[in-house]
C-alpha cells in the first residue's frame, strides 16, 4: 500500500478538483491533462490497496470529527477490506479511463472547467463513499455523489428536459435517502456509534440481550435498503434513471452505469458482510433478504422489459443497467456465501461492459448527432472498432462465453438454483433471455441495419476516445476468466464448482434470446426482412397494447407526477389561497379592521362642534360632582 | 469568569454611539456615513473573534455597571458559550451586510438616514444576546424593532408602509407578551439579574409550578412570533421579502434568531421543566411550522418570498432541536442557527445580486443567469443544498444532530417527517435555481454583482462550506453551552 492510500485516493481528486479552473485558465490544454492526471493518481493509489486486502484482510484508521455534547466524538475513519477496495479501484480506474474518453467527447462544449471539476470531485467522493467505516460518513458521500450526479445531468442547463432530469434524480433519489438517514439515526439511537464494525458488536449485543429487538434490527435495514433502492434505481424509485441520459455520455457510463448507481449495492453488501454479517444475523433478517431479493428480481425484469421498446440509443442501456442492478440485490438477496460472491463479481463485470456500452453509444452519438436508433443503422462499415467495442459489451451483457458476463450471470443463476428461490431463478432466467433481445436489437438497429438518415457522415471517434473503448473491450473479455482469483481476492475459500444444471440455464438462455433476436432483427441482414415483423406484431390488438404500456414505462412517471409533483402544488397553492392568505393573515387583518371600526365608532364623538364639546364638558363636570358629593356625604357607609 | 475590560460594552455601543457621526458625515457624502458604518460594524466582529480561544476554554466574559441605581438597575453583560455563536452571527452578519449595502443602496435616497439605522439596528441586536439582566434584554428587544420598522417602511418595496406597521404590531405584540412574562418573574423572584434568576429559577419549579408555566407561555409567545412560527408567522414573508435587501439579510438570517435565543436563554436555561411539560406541544408544532414554511415555499413565485418561507420553515426545524429537550438535539438546534443564518443571509444576498443586475425577482421572468452571473448561481445553489440538508454543507451537520435529539427524546415518527421534509426544502430550492439560472437566457446585458456585493456572499459561501466538516471548534463551543447552561 502506498503510504496513507486509504485517505488520499480520495482526498486527492476532491482537494484536485478545486484547481480544475484555475488549470483551465492556464490553458485549455493544460485544463483536460490535469484532471486525467488526478483521477489517475487516485486511480494508483486505490489499486495500490489491492494486495494488502487480498484474502479478506481489512485495515482501519480513524481521527476525531465532531464533539458531541455526550462528551464523545464522531469518528471519521476508513476502512480498507477487499469490498471497499474493489469499489474504490472501479471508480478510479473508471473514472480515469472515462475522463481521457471526456478530452474527446466534450472537447468542443462550454463550461468545461464545470465539468471536469464535477467529475474529479464525483470521483474522490465515490471513493470516499466506499473507503468509509461508518455510515455517516458514508452518508455524507453518498449525497455529494448524489449532487455531482445532479450538476452533471444538467449540465446543458439550457435544456429544459436536462434542468428537469437532475431536478428529478436528485428528488427521487433524496426520498430514497430520508429512508436511508432515518435507519442510519435509529441504529445511532440504539447502538451510540455510527462505525459499521461497532454497529455490528452493538447489533450482536442488542439481539442476544433483547430478542424482542429483532423486529428493530429488521426495520433498520429496511430502511437503509430504501437508501439503495434509491441510488441503484430499483422499483419503485427507478424512475430517474432513463432521464438521468440527458446528461453527457462519459456521465452516464462513470455515474450512471459504472460507479455511482452501485453504491446502493455496496451499502447492501457492506450490511451482509460486515454490518449484520450472514452468518450471524441471515435467520433475523431473512424477511429482509427475501424484499430485496424480490424488489431486485422484479426490477430486473420490468426494466429489461421496457429495455426492448426504447428508441434512444442511451435509454435501452439505462433499462439494461437498471435490470442488470436489479439482477446483483436479487443475488445479494439470495442471502447465501455464494450469493454475496456472485453479486459482487457481476458488479466487477458489469462495470466493465456497462462502461464499455455507454463510451461506445457516445462514440456512435460523437459520430451521428443524434440519440433516435431509427435515424442510424449501417455504422458496422463505418466505424468498425466501435462496431467491434459494442459487439463485445453486448456480447458480455447478453452472457456469451468467454466474456465476463457469462461468468458472473452463470454465478447468479447458480446462487439462486443453490438457494432454492424458484421467484428468482425464473425471474433471472426472463430477464436473461430478454437482455440478449433488447442488446441484439440494439446492435443491430445502430449497426447492422440498412443505413438510416444520420448515417451518412459518420466517422470513426478520435483516438483519445478509442483508446479506453479498446481498453474495456480487452477488459470485458478477459475479467471473467479471473473468477478464482477473484473468490481468493474477497476471502472465499469454497470453491464454487460449476454445476451443469447452471450451465444448461445458461445455454437456454442464450438459445432463446438469440433466436428472438433473430427472429425479429438479426435475420433481415442476410434476408433483407426479418423472419418476423416487429412492426406487424405492433398492429394487433395485445400487440400494440403491450408496446404502448412499455413505452408509457408501466404509466409509473405518470402516476408520480400526477400525485407528487402536480398534487403536491395542486394542495400547496389551495392552501395558500384558502388557507394562508383567507384564514391566517386575513385574521390578522379582520382583527386590525375590527379595532379600526371600533375606533371609529367613537369618532362621531368629537364632532368639533363647540355647542357639544362644552355640553359634553358641563355634563362630566356635573357627573364628577355628583360623585364627590355622594363621598363626601355619606353616600360610602363603610 | 473574567470581568475586565470594556469589550462587551465596546461591541454592544459602538454602531450607536458612532450613528450620529454616520448621519454628519453621511450629510456631506454618503459614502463617508457608509465608510463609517462599515467600521463600526467590523470592530464588535473583531473583538468577538479575538474571545473565541478564550470562550473554547470555557471562560466566561463579564462586565457590569451601575446605571440607575434607584431601581437597582444594572447595565451587565455577559458573553459565554450561548451567548457567543449569537454574537458571533450578528456581528459577522451585521459587517458583511453593511459592506453589501454600499453598493446595493447606492441609488436610494437618505442614505445618511439609512446607515444610523442599520448602526442601531445592530445594537440592538447585538444588545440583546449580550444583556446579563432581562429589563435590558427588553429595552434591546424594543431598540432592535424600531429602526427596523424605518427600515422596511422607507425603503421597502411592495407597499412598505402596511407592511412595515404589520411588523411593528406583530413583533411589538410579542415583545410585550415577553415584558408581562419579565415582569411577572421579577415579581415572584425579585430581580431580574440571569446570575440571581438561574440561581433560584430551576430549584423554585416545584413551588411556582403555575406562574412559572405561565411565565414560560408568555416567553414562548414572545418568542415565537420573533421566530414566526406557526401561526404567529404571516409578518416574516411580508417584512422579510420586501425590506431592502441588506435589511431582509439582517432580517431572516440574524434577528429571528434572538428568538431563538431567548428561547434558549430564559426557558431552556431558567424553567427546563416547564418546557418539557410542554414539549409534547412544541415539538409536533414545530413540524407543523417546518411543513407549512416548506409547502407556501413550493408555490411563491417571488424570489425573496419564497426565501422568506424557507425561513419559516427553517425556524421550525430550529425550534423542533431546542423543543426536543435532548443535549444532541438543542446543541444540533443552536448550531443550526448559525449554518442557517449564513445560509440565509447568502441566499438573500443573492437575490439582491438579481434584482442589483436585472431588476427582476418574479421566477417567472428570470432564465438562464448561470454564464452571466456564475458566482452568485453558484453561491445561491449551494446555500440552497446546505439549507435543504445536503452534506457535506453546514446545515446538514446541524440537521441531522436535530434529527437525532428527536429520535432520542422518542419521537421517531415527527423526526421522520421531518428528514422526509428536507425533500421538498430540496425541491423548492432546486426549482428557484433551475427558474433563475438554468434554461435559455432571457436577460443578455446582465452582469455579475460588484465585487463589493460578491465578497460578503464569498466570505459566507466559504463558512456553508467550512461548518459542514470542518466545525470541532464551534461545535465544541455550542456543546460545552448544552452542558453548562441549558440544564440537563
Amino acid at each position: 500500500m502506498l503510504p496513507s492510500a486509504a485517505w488520499l485516493s480520495w482526498l486527492i481528486p476532491i482537494v484536485g478538483s478545486v484547481f480544475v479552473p484555475a488549470f483551465f485558465r492556464l490553458s485549455k490544454r493544460a485544463g483536460e491533462i490535469y484532471p486525467v492526471a488526478v483521477a489517475s493518481a487516485s486511480a494508483v493509489f486505490s489499486l495500490s490497496m489491492v494486495f494488502d486486502v487480498w484474502g479478506g484482510r481489512a485495515i482501519e484508521e480513524r481521527i476525531k470529527w465532531m464533539p458531541m455534547p455526550d462528551g464523545s466524538w464522531v469518528e471519521a475513519g476508513v476502512l480498507v477490506d477487499p469490498l471497499s477496495v474493489l469499489f474504490a479501484s472501479i471508480a478510479s480506474f473508471l473514472g480515469t479511463l472515462i475522463i481521457l474518453y471526456s478530452l474527446g467527447y466534450m472537447e468542443h462544449e462550454e463550461g468545461l472547467p464545470r465539468y471536469y471539476f464535477f467529475m474529479l470531485f464525483f470521483v474522490g467522493a465515490m471513493v470516499g463513499l466506499v473507503l468509509s467505516d461508518n455510515l455517516l460518513q458514508t452518508y455524507v458521500f453518498w449525497e455529494i455523489v448524489g449532487v455531482c450526479s445532479y450538476a452533471l445531468i444538467g449540465f446543458w442547463y439550457r435544456k429544459p428536459s436536462a434542468a428537469h432530469a437532475g431536478i428529478k434524480a436528485f428528488i427521487t433519489t433524496r426520498v430514497g435517502d430520508a429512508a436511508f438517514l432515518i435507519g442510519i439515526l435509529l441504529l445511532y439511537r440504539s447502538i451510540g456509534t455510527f462505525s459499521v464494525r461497532g454497529l455490528s458488536a452493538g447489533l450482536e449485543e442488542l439481539v442476544s440481550k433483547d430478542p424482542g429487538a429483532q423486529g428493530f434490527v429488521l426495520a433498520c435495514m429496511l430502511l437503509i435498503f430504501g437508501g439503495a433502492m434509491g441510488k441503484s434505481a430499483q422499483f419503485p424509485l427507478h424512475v430517474w434513471l432513463p432521464d438521468a441520459m440527458e446528461g453527457p455520455t462519459p456521465v452516464s457510463a462513470l455515474i450512471h452505469a459504472a460507479t455511482m448507481v452501485k453504491a446502493g449495492v455496496y451499502l447492501v453488501a457492506r450490511t451482509a458482510l460486515t454490518i449484520a454479517p450472514i452468518e450471524a444475523f441471515g435467520r433475523i433478517l431473512a424477511p429482509w433478504y427475501e424484499t430485496v431479493a424480490t424488489i431486485g428480481a422484479v426490477t430486473a425484469f420490468m426494466a429489461a422489459t421496457m429495455g426492448l421498446v426504447m428508441n434512444d440509443i442511451k435509454r435501452v442501456v439505462a433499462y439494461s443497467t437498471i435490470s442488470q442492478l436489479g439482477l446483483m440485490f436479487a443475488a445479494l438477496g439470495l442471502s447465501s456465501e455464494l450469493g454475496w460472491f456472485s453479486s459482487q463479481f457481476h458488479v466487477l463485470s458489469h462495470s466493465v461492459f456497462k462502461a464499455l456500452l455507454f463510451l461506445s453509444a457516445g462514440a456512435v452519438i460523437h459520430a451521428v448527432h443524434t440519440n433516435d436508433i431509427d435515424e442510424m443503422g449501417g455504422l458496422a462499415r463505418r466505424m468498425p472498432l466501435t462496431f467491434t467495442a459494442s459487439l463485445f459489451g453486448a456480447l458480455a451483457l447478453s452472457g456469451v462465453p468467454p466474456f465476463s458476463g457469462f461468468f458472473s450471470k452463470d454465478l447468479i443463476i447458480e446462487a439462486s438454483l443453490e438457494a432454492g428461490n424458484t421467484v428468482v431463478y425464473l425471474l433471472v432466467v426472463l430477464t436473461s433471455i430478454l437482455t440478449v433481445a433488447y442488446i441484439m436489437r440494439w446492435v443491430y438497429k445502430i449497426f447492422l441495419s440498412p443505413p438510416g438518415p444520420s448515417s451518412s457522415h459518420a466517422r470513426e471517434a478520435p483516438k483519445v476516445m478509442t483508446v479506453p473503448l479498446i481498453a474495456l473491450a480487452g477488459l470485458s473479455l478477459l475479467v471473467g476468466l479471473f473468477e478464482e482469483q477473484f473468490a481468493g481476492y474477497v476471502g472465499l475459500h469454497n470453491h464454487f464448482g460449476p454445476s451443469p444444471a447452471a450451465y444448461a440455464t445458461s445455454a437456454v438462455i442464450l438459445a432463446s434470446g438469440l433466436s428472438l433476436a433473430y427472429a425479429f432483427y438479426l435475420s433481415a441482414v442476410s434476408r433483407g426482412t426479418p423472419l418476423i415483423d416487429p412492426s406487424a406484431m405492433r398492429k394487433n390488438g395485445l400487440g400494440s397494447a403491450l408496446h404502448k404500456l412499455l413505452v408509457n414505462r408501466y404509466y409509473i412517471d405518470h402516476a408520480y407526477y400526477r400525485v407528487f409533483v402536480d398534487g403536491t402544488l395542486w394542495l400547496s397553492s389551495k392552501v395558500r389561497k384558502y388557507v394562508e392568505e383567507k384564514v391566517i393573515d386575513g385574521f390578522n387583518y379582520a382583527l386590525a379592521r375590527a379595532t379600526q371600526s371600533f375606533v371609529q365608532a367613537f369618532r362621531y364623538l368629537q364632532t368639533g362642534s363647540s355647542n357639544v364639546n362644552v355640553s359634553g364638558y358641563a355634563l362630566g363636570i356635573a357627573i364628577l360632582l355628583a360623585i364627590f358629593l355622594i363621598m363626601l356625604f355619606g353616600g360610602i357607609r363603610a | 469568569m473574567t470581568g475586565m475590560g470594556y469589550a462587551l460594552i465596546f461591541s454592544v455601543f459602538l454602531p450607536l454611539i458612532a450613528s450620529p457621526f454616520t448621519y454628519l458625515l453621511g450629510r456631506r457624502s454618503w459614502k463617508y456615513g457608509a465608510a463609517l458604518s462599515h467600521a463600526s460594524c467590523l470592530i464588535p466582529f473583531l473583538i468577538i473573534l479575538y474571545h473565541a480561544t478564550a470562550i473554547m476554554d470555557g471562560k466566561r466574559l463579564y462586565e457590569a455597571y451601575g446605571w440607575i441605581p434607584a431601581f437597582g438597575l444594572n447595565l451587565s453583560f455577559m458573553l459565554d458559550s450561548l451567548s457567543y455563536p449569537f454574537a458571533l452571527l450578528i456581528s459577522l452578519m451585521g459587517f458583511l451586510a453593511s459592506v453589501y449595502s454600499h453598493r446595493y443602496m447606492e441609488h436610494e435616497s437618505r442614505l445618511e438616514v439609512y446607515y444610523p439605522l442599520l448602526q442601531i439596528f445592530q445594537t440592538g441586536m447585538m444588545g440583546v444576546v449580550l444583556s446579563w439582566n432581562l429589563f435590558m434584554l427588553y429595552i434591546f428587544w424594543e431598540i432592535m424593532l424600531i429602526p427596523s420598522y424605518f427600515l422596511i417602511a422607507y425603503w421597502g418595496t411592495g407597499n412598505p408602509r402596511l407592511i412595515g406597521f404589520k411588523y411593528f404590531l406583530f413583533t411589538h405584540a410579542g415583545a410585550l407578551c415577553m415584558l408581562l412574562g419579565i415582569a411577572w418573574l421579577n415579581s415572584i423572584f425579585g430581580s431580574m439579574d440571569m446570575s440571581l434568576l438561574l440561581g433560584s429559577v430551576p430549584r423554585a419549579y416545584e413551588i411556582h409550578r403555575t406562574s412559572l408555566l405561565g411565565i414560560a407561555a408568555l416567553v414562548f409567545v414572545g418568542a415565537a412570533v420573533k421566530m414566526a412560527v406557526f401561526p404567529f408567522h404571516t409578518w416574516l414573508p411580508d417584512a422579510h421579502a420586501e425590506a431592502p435587501t441588506p435589511i431582509s439579510v439582517l432580517l431572516s438570517g440574524v434577528m429571528i434568531k434572538t428568538g431563538v435565543y431567548a428561547f434558549a436563554r430564559l426557558l431552556l436555561g431558567l424553567m427546563p421543566a416547564a418546557v418539557s411539560e410542554m414539549s409534547a406541544w412544541l415539538m409536533p408544532l414545530a413540524v407543523v411550522t417546518m411543513l407549512w414554511g416548506g409547502i407556501m415555499a413550493l408555490v411563491q413565485n417571488d424570489v425573496k418570498r419564497l426565501l422568506a418561507y424557507s425561513s419559516i420553515s427553517q425556524m421550525g426545524y430550529i425550534l423542533f432541536g431546542l423543543s426536543s429537550l435532548a443535549p444532541m438535539g438543542v446543541s444540533g438546534g443552536l448550531f443550526h442557527v448559525l449554518n442557517h443564518g449564513f445560509a440565509k443571509g447568502l441566499l438573500f444576498m443573492g437575490a439582491g445580486a438579481l434584482i442589483h443586475s436585472v431588476k427582476e425577482r418574479d421566477l417567472s421572468r428570470l432564465g438562464g443567469l448561470a454564464p452571466r452571473m456564475p458566482v452568485t448561481a453558484m453561491t445561491m445553489l449551494v446555500a440552497g443544498l446546505s439549507i435543504a440538508g445536503t452534506p457535506p454543507l453546514g446545515g446538514f451537520a446541524s440537521e441531522w444532530m436535530i434529527f437525532s435529539g428527536a429520535f432520542a427524546s422518542g419521537k421517531a415518527l415527527l423526526a421522520s417527517v421531518a428528514i422526509l421534509a428536507t425533500a421538498i426544502t430540496a425541491a423548492y430550492y432546486l426549482r428557484m435555481v433551475r427558474a433563475v439560472f438554468f434554461l435559455e437566457s432571457r436577460h443578455e446585458g446582465a452582469k455579475e454583482a460588484p465585487a463589493s456585493m460578491v465578497f460578503p456572499m464569498g466570505v459566507l459561501l466559504l463558512l456553508v462550506i467550512l461548518f459542514g466538516f470542518a466545525n470541532a471548534p464551534i461545535l465544541s463551543i455550542i456543546v460545552s453551552a448544552v452542558k453548562s447552561w441549558i440544564g440537563m
